[in-house]
């Protein structure tokens, strides 16, 4: 199991499309939703809004499903140069608070060519250190060959 | 029966009324404004320094001719329409569902989220919304990003 967050993939080596065998399960890794990357996300997409609260606890921003969605499966490795995001469902099934450590998970859920061009979909799962399922997100993404 | 779990007092924080969530209903906007200022802080916060997003030159060589911003910033975009407009039960009763990036959003771009409520139904003893959503370039009202969403408005299942 790996820490994702904060973790520069750039000198890791390129996930290819031969890689993503349908059923591939990628190692499991946390994800620690710390203050510091809550203020950075909201930084970066300028949401300006209070955070939402329940209780003393600060809900983390729903966007943060497309960081770990996608770290899921390049955590020890880089898209190759030309990848394309075609497609993303994001599932949201229980809260995930600031402070909260995920367990991330991804599968390759299929790989198929549409118009002579290559596709994986990448299904990642995201469970709270109680057990619960927090979400589930599917990427679709146009491969470089 | 299903049971979802116990998530607190999310109920006692702001959510829209039940009453109001019925075909046709708008769901309210987020308008944004993209620089590659912006574009960086994401490639820096997600570790996505595809070369697309964050090298000007190399993207001026690229179809696109120019950097574009990073499909999950637009899926940013989407969800906090999605909170601002439902509150923190989204996140245990929403969904974006078949999400697609049909035209890039370049740095310089005013962008507006959009969507509506085409449909409720009772699937499977809940009963659900679903939304048609997008993001779309403000300036030429060019659609970029489309897709739905699905929201719980309740188990059937559970007592009252």
């Amino acid at each position: 199991m790996t820490e994702a967050n904060g973790e520069r993939v750039t000198d890791n080596p390129e996930l290819l499309y031969e890689d993503l065998e349908p059923g591939r399960t990628f190692e499991p890794m946390t994800f620690a939703i710390t203050p510091g990357l809550v203020a950075d996300y909201r930084a970066a997409v300028a949401d300006d809004r209070p955070p939402l609260t329940a209780g003393a606890r600060t809900l983390a921003p729903a966007g943060l499903w497309g960081i770990w969605g996608r770290q899921a499966y390049l955590q020890h490795h880089r898209m190759p140069g030309g990848g394309i995001l075609a497609g993303q469902d994001m599932e949201y099934h229980s809260p995930a608070y600031v402070g909260d450590v995920l367990l991330v998970q991804a599968t390759v859920a299929a790989r198929f060519e549409r118009k002579e061009r290559p596709y994986a979909t990448i299904e990642s799962t995201a469970h709270n250190e109680a057990g619960e399922l927090c979400g589930v997100v599917r990427v679709t993404a146009i491969w470089p060959k | 029966m299903r049971r979802r779990p116990s998530h607190g007092n999310l109920a006692q924080v702001r959510e829209t009324p039940m009453s109001t969530i019925e075909v046709g209903a708008q769901i309210p906007a987020v308008e944004k404004s993209i620089s590659q200022e912006m574009i960086n802080a994401w490639a820096d916060v997600s570790g996505d320094t595809n070369p697309l997003h964050v090298d000007v030159e190399y993207a001026k060589t690229s179809r696109f001719g120019g950097t574009i911003a990073h499909g999950h910033i637009s899926l940013g975009f989407l969800c906090e329409a999605m909170v601002r407009w439902l509150g923190p039960a989204w996140h245990s009763r929403g969904a974006l569902r078949g999400v697609k990036f049909v035209a890039p959003i370049r740095p310089g771009y005013i962008v507006r989220t959009q969507g509506s409520v085409v449909d409720v139904v009772d699937d499977d003893g809940d009963r659900v919304a679903h939304c048609d959503i997008s993001v779309i370039d403000a300036g030429t009202g060019e659609t970029c990003v489309v897709g739905a969403a699905t929201y719980r408005l309740a188990d059937l299942h559970e007592a009252p």
